[in-house]
């Protein structure tokens, strides 16, 4: 974000729902749309900025990113995607859906967009049992409704067992 | 009809969520940050189902159609969160991974599109493409046309078989949300007096009729910010003289095959593109296409078909290759140059392609003439790069006597690739002139079947060279 340079000094200090706190430059912090728009209105930087949702261990992981992608000129495009596609591998499912709520709540359009495009990829392809046996889907369907759902979506079903 | 019913009991919720959310997301003071209720992502829990609707969306954004309606049978919260999906794609089109094992009637598949657009909830449709070989009737698909509309449409891809004569709806002709139309229409295309593509970006008619001059003009000069047009196949017997004006036009693309149109040249198009960069145009000669200003086109991929029927396309490609003159990469398939063959005096009448650096011969490149060849490439005073897709071996009964030395070699052709390489006469015979004489070539790349390589590079690198730090590779055959 080139807009930020000149306050590049200026930090805040954001505490996360276990109470740990983190010291984040200004910069960093603008990558978040819902902390830019604190910071535009009148809110003193000052302050420390309570997200009472999202834990320590998943905030380190969001200002992980947010400094990655505020740090890196926008010439390294292809150093940026290399650094989102390693920054999801191997992360479990619990970890991920933290990551996803906290991208959404702090408005990162980016960690947003890597978070569900995951998600997303472990869905794809796979027979509903499979997804639902994943993400602990529970089936409250009675057979017939399932039935009845199944043949009124059969196209989308073409293929599948 | 097979569905169970096709009122929906209750409307999907996602608007809710998202409302919820909104909420909560522009706080002006610190105090108001708070999430939704708790969401408990330990393990064991079912935590998709309980995101917030908007992030649910946003996954469902990321799958296919297909995969996004069957989350339906997930459980009864899933069933109708697929309906907000903003890009919806149908086809009913055998899928190849899967064979099928029951048969799926078109009729269901037209009902099943029907009911997309029944239950899909009030936000934006982004994209719709439908894609069925099942005969429909006009009335319908103007309902689905009207819907998408309602829901402002950018992109819409209608490949249909029309049961009789379609009049599309009016309002679609003036559609402001639209950016993108691709209409693959096995009739002539009937167009209301009125027409302002005001942004559309990109036309694709695709066995489309066009029914007489002057809608055919009316329908191209109601693009104004039209930048890609594609007309495949489309039908011109109704049409004498036009002319496609579209100045924003970046890229053009015509493919016109005989077999789907009949007469020789019988239909005049002018085509006025200054900003074209990007040209294909694949002909048979149906259309006399007429090229004019495209003085910034970068590159253009030009095939003749049929070079041996009876009438003479002689002059329609000297306008045509006249026509890119500007161009800096060209293709050109070996019929295209066939034509040329028995032009006199071809170096005279050819124009010269002061810009052009990469050279690509195409296609079978059966009937290689090198008469026309040298010509052209005499014709390139700055050609960097020549490559033959394809390979050649020559028909020529001339017995290989080439004129001079294009200048090209000398000056600027650093490298050269041949595919289908081996050691036939014609490909021997141009490799030896080519390195005696192409004094700055740098690379020459054979791509040729890996019998005995070393022998072959031993032989060739025994060859006079003209330019002393030529490299010869040979490499394996392509496989596309």
């Amino acid at each position: 974000m080139a807009s930020s340079i000149e306050n590049n000094n200026e930090k805040l200090t954001l505490k996360s729902s276990d109470g740990e706190e983190f010291l984040v430059e200004k910069h960093v912090a603008l990558q978040s749309t819902l902390l830019q728009n604190m910071l535009d209105s009148d809110c003193s930087s000052a302050d420390v900025i309570p997200l009472p949702k999202i834990d320590a261990r998943t905030l380190a992981l969001v200002l992980g990113y947010c400094k990655k992608h505020a740090d890196a000129s926008s010439s390294k495009q292809g150093e940026l995607n290399s650094f989102d596609s390693e920054f999801l591998k191997d992360m479990d499912m619990g970890a991920l859906f933290n990551l996803v709520l906290a991208a959404n709540f702090m408005e990162i359009k980016g960690l947003l967009d890597i978070a569900a495009q995951k998600i997303a990829d472990t869905i794809k392809d796979k027979p509903h049992q499979e997804v639902r046996e994943i993400f602990h889907v529970e089936n409250d369907y009675t057979p017939e409704e399932e039935a009845a759902v199944r043949e009124e979506n059969r196209w989308a079903f073409e293929g599948f067992p | 009809m097979t569905f169970r019913s096709l009122i929906p009991l209750f409307r999907p919720q996602m608007g809710q969520g998202k409302r919820q959310r909104d909420d909560s997301v522009h706080p002006h003071s610190f105090a108001n940050i708070e999430l939704s209720d708790e969401q408990d992502v330990g393990d064991g829990n079912d935590i998709i189902s309980n995101l917030p609707g908007n992030v649910i969306h946003h996954i469902l954004s990321f799958l296919s159609t297909k995969d996004a309606i069957r989350t339906s049978i997930l459980s009864t919260k899933w069933e109708y969160l697929w309906t907000s999906i903003s890009d919806i794609d149908l086809n009913d089109n055998l899928n190849d991974t899967f064979p099928r094992t029951t048969k799926w009637e078109y009729r269901n598949f037209l009902d099943f599109v029907d009911r997309v657009f029944h239950f899909h909830d009030e936000s934006v449709i982004k994209s719709l493409t439908i894609d069925s070989s099942e005969p429909v009737n006009s009335s319908l698909v103007n309902s689905w046309i009207s819907a998408s509309m309602r829901h402002n449409i950018q992109e819409l891809t209608l490949s249909l078989c029309w049961k009789a004569q379609p009049v599309l709806p009016c309002h679609l002709f003036t559609c402001q949300s639209l950016v993108t139309l691709k209409l693959f229409m096995n009739w002539s295309l009937k167009v209301p007096s009125q027409i302002h593509f005001s942004n559309l970006k990109t036309l694709e008619l695709s066995y489309v009729t066009f029914s007489d001059d002057n809608s055919t003009q009316h329908l191209f000069s109601s693009c104004p910010v039209l930048q890609e047009l594609a007309l495949v196949h489309c039908g011109w017997k109704n049409v004498k003289t036009i002319m496609i004006c579209i100045p924003t036009l970046k890229r053009l693309t015509i493919e016109d095959e005989a077999i789907w149109a009949r007469g020789f040249l019988s239909c005049v198009t002018k085509i006025y593109a200054a900003n074209l960069i990007h040209l294909r145009c694949i002909s048979s000669l149906v259309v006399d296409f007429r090229l004019y200003d495209l003085s910034s086109l970068v590159d253009a991929s030009i095939g003749l078909c049929d070079g041996s029927s009876a009438e003479d396309g002689t002059p329609q490609v000297l306008g045509l290759l006249s026509g890119v003159v500007n161009v800096k990469k060209l293709s050109i398939t070996s019929d295209t140059l066939q034509y040329l063959t028995l032009v006199e005096n071809l170096s005279d009448r050819l124009p010269t392609f002061y810009n052009m650096a990469h050279l690509e011969l195409n296609l079978d490149f059966y009937g290689l003439s090198f008469g026309v060849l040298m010509v052209l490439l005499e014709k390139s005073p700055k050609l960097e790069f020549l490559n033959f897709e394809q390979g050649f071996y020559d028909r020529d009964e001339d017995g290989y006597t080439l004129g001079r030395v294009p200048s090209c070699f000398t000056s600027s052709l650093k490298t050269v690739g041949i595919a289908y390489f081996d050691e036939d006469d014609a490909k021997m015979w141009f490799l030896r002139f080519l390195l005696k004489n192409a004094t700055v070539l740098e690379r020459l790349m054979l791509r040729c079947y890996t019998r005995d390589q070393q022998k072959l590079s031993r032989r060739l690198n025994k060859l006079p060279k003209g330019s002393k730090s030529c490299v010869i590779e040979l490499l394996p055959l392509l496989r596309s």
